[in-house]
């Protein structure tokens, strides 16, 4: 309708549009200049220690007005205003906020009033409502923000700093998992902390919970005191004794930041300190030691089987086939879910029948420290073999652990298995199934008869190589191949080397030349006979001993012979040998027949003799 | 005090003359033994055929004999054991073969060997083809055959058929080492008592030489068996299909 009167009107007036125009603009220009004024505080419950952040935020203003200092008497100004504009375009209407913002330090105890601001705007004033905080006296410190110049660092420790050991539980049953919670509080600044030594504890199985690098600080209330609480660890305990067990203390050192000498000393807070600020210092502290009663597990219902497990346990079980050939694995598998000391958890196997095969498990363990108990799971993985075909009943896995929190045993039971083993192809060894067909054709038939006739009988356990017929013939094989070769070897030497041949010839040549001698006696040849009794002894020193065989005296023997340290005695019979054989010679027919024989054989003895020493 | 100890030696060897069996008294326990096996009367042939034995002789025979006799009183176990020994001295005898056979056939546990690479049965075959003093006469001759032919090469090179002396030797040579090989693993057959048979009905393999150990698998009596290990009473057996374990030693008997 607004639009058919618009265009009419353009359409016929030109400066009627224009007014109207105006009109609108000036209405909607009042109409925006409406502002929004508020003031908000972040906490209104605080310490005395704290420090709030006080906010106005005024809307909708096109150019902001001036926004006084806040009268606030209860509070000190830490710093601002700071201020921060938000601007913004939806949908063609703008709309602008601006922020004020101070930090406020209390500067004394309970319900302060920040007075409300008042701001003229277009003639008009806008007021933000009263803001009322409660303060609680923190006595620990004596308002260092306001009269910083005294630190605290000389205090005691104990006053500023110490660590908590809580336990969940003071009295359990051996086993049962107690979470101790290690906190430290503190009113300074802690820059950083060391673990120096985790709690002795003897009879405990020490479970850590993983820490927070950036732990979550909280406020407690400490004998009257505001303390910063930072929870640093977390570790549970599992006795593995009974009686009154003690964890020992825990040992920290920290380091905390004193305040500094700056006169102007508000960022001396905790929440504000920085280390460029401050000055830093080293302090060791230990935690309270915590006493634990453990009780024994309960005599009453305890099952067979229990063999200390405690916790809460659950099985659940796996197996990869029902019906396997014989001597193929099968896998079976047990998956444990439990709660409570996992790592020192050990399951019983289940009682697996004879003609199974059974290899050691393989367990993997899971241990799930992010939550708030100490859980996990433990696979067992069993390897079974089947040696003999048919069923093969697989008995559930039973155990019994006592439940700490019902305080009463539980039962925990597998499913049970049967699997049908089938016989395997091929048969390498088995019970007495199935004979091929030429083994069934022997059946019921009798063995062969025995044998009577004797044959030779051997000595037990005697190796033929120790026999002795054939060791003798063997050595006797060898010693023909043995004096063959000596005898080409020697023959050999015989044939190239003239003076051995010599020497080895001697012996047979002067008998030789004896038998010729006694020859050319009995047929009265004197002059031969001679001569070879001559060569005969001369020829067979000379082979012997290595000298030219003709034209040799009777004196060059003696002297070889003397040389070659033969008996002076011997030497004497060969010289008078020579001489008697000189004097038969130079008196033929004087000498008698006999004495002649007796001659040969006096040469032959003198040859003997020679012989065995040369 | 020499008097007294060549005294004492003469007494020794006589005595041991007396206290040894002749082998007519052998022949005598033999014939005893086949005679009780006539009339039926097995034991008393296990008898005698083992006095033999104890008194340290022992032939083919003999073992094929009480292998026999044991298998007719029912005990399967020492049945094979004497034929399985039997088998040293007549490994290709029908009438032992045929009698394994049928005794094997009342072994629980069966072993079928796939058959074996004709190279390796001509190469065993040729092996057991002899008994080991057999070979050991061979070789022997052929050893004197070379020694005679080396020494009329060596030193006898002029006479007129020492041409065909060196062909000879060569052969004979050959012919040697073609006895030496089977001898020495003839002999290594029949010394090494490294396989033996089960002779208790049923035996609980163990898996260390100590009572109560764990039970690895049973075997039963005339399965054959290797011997790996011994330790005091116990011995370490593998079977043919791998298999090892723990056995006592009383329920083995070696071949």
């Amino acid at each position: 309708m607004n639009n058919t009167f618009l265009n009419n009107i353009l359409n016929h007036k030109l400066w009627i549009f224009k007014s109207i125009i105006f009109i609108i603009l000036l209405f909607s220009i009042s109409f925006a200049e409406k502002i929004n004024f508020s003031a908000s505080v972040d906490k209104n419950h605080i310490t005395s220690q704290d420090i709030i952040t006080y906010s106005v935020v005024i809307e909708g203003a096109k150019d902001f007005p001036n926004i006084t200092k806040p009268n606030i008497k209860d509070f000190v100004i830490i710093s601002g205003p700071s201020l921060s504009s938000n601007f913004s375009m939806i949908n063609g209407s703008v709309s602008v906020s601006k922020t004020f913002s101070w930090r406020l330090a209390p500067v004394k105890s309970g319900d302060l009033v920040i007075e409300p601001i008042k701001v003229k705007y277009k003639r008009r004033t806008y007021t933000t409502e009263k803001i009322i905080v409660s303060v609680i006296e923190n006595k620990q410190v004596p308002n260092n923000r306001l009269s910083s110049k005294k630190s605290p660092q000389t205090n005691n420790t104990k006053e500023i700093l110490f660590l908590k050991a809580t336990p969940s539980k003071s009295t359990v049953y051996k086993g049962e998992e107690i979470i101790v919670t290690y906190d430290l509080y503190y009113l300074l600044k802690v820059q950083t902390f060391n673990t120096d030594k985790l709690p002795d504890a003897k009879n405990f199985w020490v479970e850590q919970f993983p820490s927070n690098n950036r732990p979550k600080i909280t406020r407690e209330i400490v004998e009257g005191k505001a303390f910063n609480k930072a929870t640093l660890m977390k570790v549970a305990y599992f006795p593995t004794n009974t009686g009154k067990l003690q964890i020992d203390p825990m040992h920290i050192s920290c380091e905390i930041q004193v305040a500094s000498k700056r006169s102007n000393s508000f960022f001396d807070d905790p929440f504000f300190s920085d280390s460029f600020f401050g000055n830093t210092e080293e302090r060791k502290i230990k935690s309270n030691s915590i006493d634990i009663t453990v009780l024994p597990f309960p005599e009453k219902n305890q099952p067979q089987n229990f063999n200390g497990l405690t916790g809460g346990f659950a099985v659940q079980s796996t197996i990869d086939t029902l019906k396997i050939k014989q001597d193929e694995a099968i896998t079976l598998k047990y998956k444990i879910s439990c709660r409570g000391n996992v790592s020192a958890v050990k399951i019983p196997s289940p009682d697996f029948p004879e003609n199974v095969e059974v290899f050691d498990p393989k367990i993997s363990k899971k241990i799930n420290n992010k939550g708030n108990n100490i859980r996990g799971s433990l696979i067992y993985e069993y390897i079974l073999i089947p040696r003999e075909p048919g069923t093969l009943r697989i008995p559930a896995l039973e155990f019994s652990y006592f439940d700490p929190e019902r305080k009463k045993y539980s039962q925990v039971v597998s499913e049970k298995y049967t699997v049908e083993v089938l016989p395997k192809e091929r048969k390498y060894l088995s019970s007495n199934i199935g004979l091929r067909k030429e083994e069934v054709s022997l059946l019921g038939k009798d063995i062969r008869f025995i044998d009577r006739k004797i044959s030779k009988w051997y000595k037990k356990d005697d190796s033929v190589f120790l026999e002795f017929w054939f060791l003798a013939a063997n050595i006797f094989s060898l010693l023909i191949i043995l004096v063959s070769f000596g005898y080409k070897f020697w023959a050999e030497k015989m044939g190239t080397n003239v003076l051995f041949a010599r020497k080895r010839r001697a012996w047979g040549k002067a008998n030789e030349r004896l038998k010729n001698a006694e020859k050319a006696f009995s047929d009265k040849n004197f002059d031969a006979m001679l001569t070879n009794l001559d060569h005969a002894v001369t020829g067979f020193i000379s082979d012997k001993l290595e000298m030219a065989e003709a034209g040799i005296g009777t004196e060059e023997i003696c002297q070889k012979l003397s040389q070659n340290n033969i008996d002076s005695e011997l030497i004497n019979k060969v010289k008078i040998n020579q001489q008697n054989l000189e004097l038969i010679r130079f008196t033929p027919g004087q000498i008698k027949e006999n004495e002649i024989i007796e001659f040969i054989n006096s040469c032959r003895n003198l040859l003997q003799e020679l012989n065995r020493v040369i | 005090m020499r008097t007294m100890q060549k005294y004492l030696i003469f007494c020794l060897i006589f005595f041991s003359q007396i206290f040894a069996m002749e082998e007519s008294d052998i022949n005598h326990f033999f014939e005893k033994g086949n005679q009780a096996y006539l009339q039926e009367n097995y034991s008393e042939a296990i008898k005698n055929y083992e006095m033999i034995i104890a008194n340290g002789f022992e032939n083919g025979t003999l073992y094929f004999n009480l292998g026999n006799a044991y298998h007719k009183i029912g005990n399967i176990g020492l049945s094979i054991l004497n034929y399985e020994r039997a088998m040293k001295w007549r490994p290709n005898d029908e009438n032992l073969l045929f009698n394994l056979k049928l005794v094997n056939l009342k072994v629980k546990d069966r072993i079928d060997l796939p058959k074996e690479f004709f190279l390796f049965k001509w190469h065993r075959n040729y092996i057991t083809y002899f008994l080991s003093n057999q070979w050991a006469l061979f070789l022997t001759l052929f050893a004197f055959v070379i020694a005679i032919l080396s020494g009329l090469i060596l030193n006898f090179k002029h006479l007129r058929i020492s041409k065909i002396f060196k062909p000879a030797l060569s052969f004979f040579i050959v012919l040697f080492f073609l006895c030496l090989y089977p001898l020495i693993q003839k002999d290594k057959l029949e010394n090494n008592h490294n396989t033996g048979i089960i002779i208790k009905k049923e035996v609980k393999s163990l898996s260390a030489p100590q009572d109560g150990t764990t039970q690895l698998f049973v075997v039963h009596e005339g399965t054959k068996v290797n011997i790996l290990d011994q330790d005091n009473d116990w011995i370490k057996v593998e079977l043919i299909d791998g298999k090892q374990g723990w056995i006592k030693i009383g329920q083995v008997g070696i071949i």
